[in-house]
């Protein structure tokens, strides 16, 4: 790996004694969890219903931001400017309306029609009886969050290869070791703790860090001004072009169909408490992507060129800035912000991935029609997890491409093929089964399509296009079949 | 000086709406059901 050098950190005790204790707390809120997620399978997948406001509003937002927000967008800040700001604006507006809007009336209809997985609700929803929505949703579902899975497992083995010379094998080894313990042992309450755990992590670390970095430079007024001095475009808000800019602002449309995401929603115990959590979920979104932007432009003032970061890489200014600028505590908590956008977001994808394959192929496909004891799904769905690992686990090992291939419109294919549908089905009346299949097909499609395609490529990201082109499919056909509904 | 009132708002001014715009939301939106 080119990365080995990266962040050749000379450690202390303190910085692995804080990373050790960091990681010791998750596995024990895992074992403390485990027997509240022994109860039944909704608990396990759902945390029963019972999840507080605090909890719900945190880990629905850090589940949605991988490495990319702390390493992806600081990186992009440096090479961009301000302008970067762009890219976090979209994802944050449309993570507030569904807090606002959509997460009541899906937590509220979910549990009506006692629905714990997003396949689940679409089914009885629509009362489709021969299961193709369901079929058609976990495929679409398993194909992307394994993927997914996988390279969020190849992130931490390169991290950690990265930070602690460790072998890339070992490091993936270790960091599938902990989300498997906690999310087998604990399900859905020990990630969403542990989520909301990583959250604070993740919020310390990007507000410390560029105050720490912006204080020793000279304070904000002279940070811009070394830009401007600089390259003045990287002070000019708008110095991008229009499909980009609708681009960045586009990428906000995958919240509503990511499934990891909406299951959160669904989880709070009150719905009404939905408009608190909106207001803690929007200022931790905000305060993490202002941090990253704050870090990418604080380091363009301290390393104006590339070739003085690490392997020239912009991607590596995080760690690097962290470990040029803080103390060695400090240093621990931003490696262990890294892990933690890395682990908050996998261990999610690994239990909607798992309730896709026990509570939609299992129990509603296999075992239609049969009372299984709860028991024996929530064991069957801890099986579920450790095959997923281990699937997700070979795939990052011999299959990297693939897998990279695949989470390249992962989150572009889940937004622009069940967002429509899902948002029309809690909106519109008038939508029908046959509507929301042809959603789920036509957005999966389009989103392959226009990124293989390099002319379609280069005008705008595809998840706009397919988001839109899917919803109107979902219209289209639902009119044109409402009266088989 | 012009030229740095763009970035000032990109950069202070835009998080500070949307917070602000969170908390009108959720005061003035009707319970969800």
């Amino acid at each position: 790996m080119e990365n080995s050098q990266l962040f050749d950190v000379s450690f202390n005790s303190g910085t692995l004694f804080s990373f050790i204790a960091y990681y010791l707390l998750l596995i024990s809120i895992g074992i403390y969890s485990a027997r509240f997620s022994s109860t039944g399978i909704t608990e396990f997948f759902l945390g029963g219903r019972q999840m507080k406001r605090f909890v719900v509003a945190l880990s629905a937002v850090v589940s949605g931001r991988s490495a990319w927000l702390i390493l992806g967008v600081s990186g992009m800040a440096y090479s961009r400017g301000v302008s970067a700001i762009w890219a976090v604006v979209g994802y944050i507006l449309v993570e507030l309306f569904l807090f606002i809007f959509v997460a009541g009336r899906l937590r509220t209809e979910t549990e009506q029609l006692q629905s714990i997985t997003i396949p689940d609700y679409l089914e009885t929803r629509f009362n489709d009886r021969s299961g193709i929505l369901r079929i058609v949703s976990v495929f679409i579902i398993l194909i992307f969050m394994v993927a997914y899975v996988a390279a969020q497992f190849s992130g931490g083995g390169k991290a950690f290869h990265a930070s602690f010379d460790m072998p890339y094998a070992w490091g993936i080894a270790l960091t599938t070791g902990i989300v498997l313990v906690y999310t087998i042992l604990g399900g859905f309450f020990a990630v969403s703790v542990i989520d909301m755990i990583q959250a604070i992590c993740m919020i310390l670390a990007l507000v410390i860090l560029p105050a720490v970095a912006i204080i020793e430079f000279g304070g904000f007024n002279l940070m811009l001004s070394a830009l401007n001095q600089l390259r003045p475009d990287l002070l000019d808000p708008m110095a991008l072009t229009a499909g980009a800019f609708i681009g960045f602002i586009g990428i906000g449309l995958g919240s509503p169909g990511n499934p990891h995401i909406l299951v959160r929603y669904m989880s709070i115990d009150d719905p009404a408490q939905l408009r608190i959590s909106a207001v803690i979920g929007t200022i931790w979104n905000v305060v993490m992507a202002w941090g990253a932007i704050y870090i990418g432009l604080i380091g363009r003032a301290l390393y104006p060129t590339q070739q003085l970061l690490p392997g020239a890489d912009t991607e590596q200014l995080y760690p690097f800035l962290a470990q040029n600028h803080l103390h060695p505590l400090l240093f621990g908590l931003v490696l262990a912000s890294i892990f933690a956008a890395i682990m908050s977001t996998a261990d999610s994808q690994l239990l909607v991935a798992a309730s896709a394959v026990v509570r939609d192929i299992y129990q509603n496909l296999i075992k239609k029609n049969v009372e299984l004891p709860q028991q024996r799904l929530v064991f069957f769905s801890r099986i579920a997890i450790l095959v997923l690992v281990v699937v997700a686990l070979l795939l990052a090992i011999t299959a990297e491409k693939l897998i990279f291939w695949l989470v390249l419109f992962a989150w572009g294919g889940l937004g622009a093929s069940l967002g429509p549908a899902i948002l029309l089905t809690l909106f519109w009346k008038k939508t029908t089964k046959w509507g929301v299949l042809a959603g789920l097909v036509t957005g999966t499609l389009i989103v392959v399509i226009w990124n293989q395609v390099a002319g379609l490529k280069n005008i705008v990201y595809e998840l706009i296009p397919a988001f839109f082109v899917s919803m109107l499919m979902v219209v289209i056909v639902s009119l044109c079949t409402r009266n088989s509904n | 000086m012009v030229g740095l009132i763009s970035p000032w708002i990109a950069l202070m001014g835009i998080p500070v709406c949307i917070i602000f715009l969170a908390i009108i939301l959720a005061i003035f939106t009707k319970k969800q059901r």
